[in-house]
């Protein structure tokens, strides 16, 4: 890992198009400003991997297609996701 | 197009079908290309079947029928700049895992969900930027059963 040692007000330049610099140092705390391109995903490490994972799990449905109409059926019966108003 | 599927064998899908997703799914790079399945029965719900993949097909589901008013919150202006600005130019869908099969466990995530543009058909995984959605929305959850508001400082 490249490490890189810098001073409030200071950034790094990755690519030609994503700049990151540190805005803030307060105790533990470091702000940072990035400056991406809009298709570049930018995401804080711990929520990248919680949606990756998930989305492993989404990937990984029992092969057989009943499942989606069991699906719908418990929806339906148990009346699950957004209510009409009473 | 012909698709070998494991679920639903050899399919014939019309191009306008596909969904084109440039850079995959987050973690899951290389699955660029969906067929979008009707299938009867499936209420709110939709199979996504992976083009190049015969073994792998998503569920999704429309988030609002999940949990009413759900929004696209904190990323209006990347949604303008990619022409998305109205919901009428997009599809909304949130991918459901289903541990073990069993839909008593059945999870929606909310907080990334897949917005994809009609015209074109392409389409990207979006991370909502605040934790009012999670990731795994249990479907069982009464409605409006959103995390409370915690904004990452």
């Amino acid at each position: 890992m490249l490490v890189l040692t810098r001073r409030v007000e200071e950034g790094i330049v990755i690519g030609d198009d994503i700049r990151v610099r540190v805005l803030e140092i307060k105790g533990h705390q470091v702000k940072l400003g990035i400056d991406a391109p809009r298709t570049t995903g930018v995401y804080r490490e711990e929520i990248y991997r919680r949606i990756q994972e998930e989305n492993r799990r989404a990937a990984q449905v029992p092969e057989h297609s009943g499942t989606l109409s069991t699906l719908w059926r418990e929806w339906r019966s148990r009346g699950w996701g957004e209510r009409k108003k009473p | 197009m012909k698709i070998t599927t494991t679920r639903f064998g050899t399919i014939e899908v019309q191009d306008h079908a596909v969904i084109t997703f440039p850079g995959g799914l987050i973690g899951l790079p290389h699955l660029m290309r969906f067929a979008i399945m009707e299938r009867e029965q499936a209420g709110w719900f939709q199979w996504w079947q992976a083009v190049e993949y015969p073994e792998t097909a998503l569920i999704t589901v429309d988030p609002v029928r999940v949990v009413r008013g759900y929004e696209l919150v904190g990323i209006e202006d990347d949604l303008r700049a990619l022409d998305l600005g109205k919901p009428s130019a997009r599809i909304v869908a949130a991918l459901v895992s289903v541990p073990g099969g069993t839909p008593e466990t059945a999870t929606v995530n909310l907080l990334a969900p897949l917005v994809v543009n009609r015209a074109t058909r392409e389409g990207r995984q979006i991370v909502l930027p605040d934790d009012r959605y999670a990731v795994d929305h249990r479907l069982d959850a009464t409605t409006g059963a959103t995390r409370p508001l915690e904004l990452a400082a």
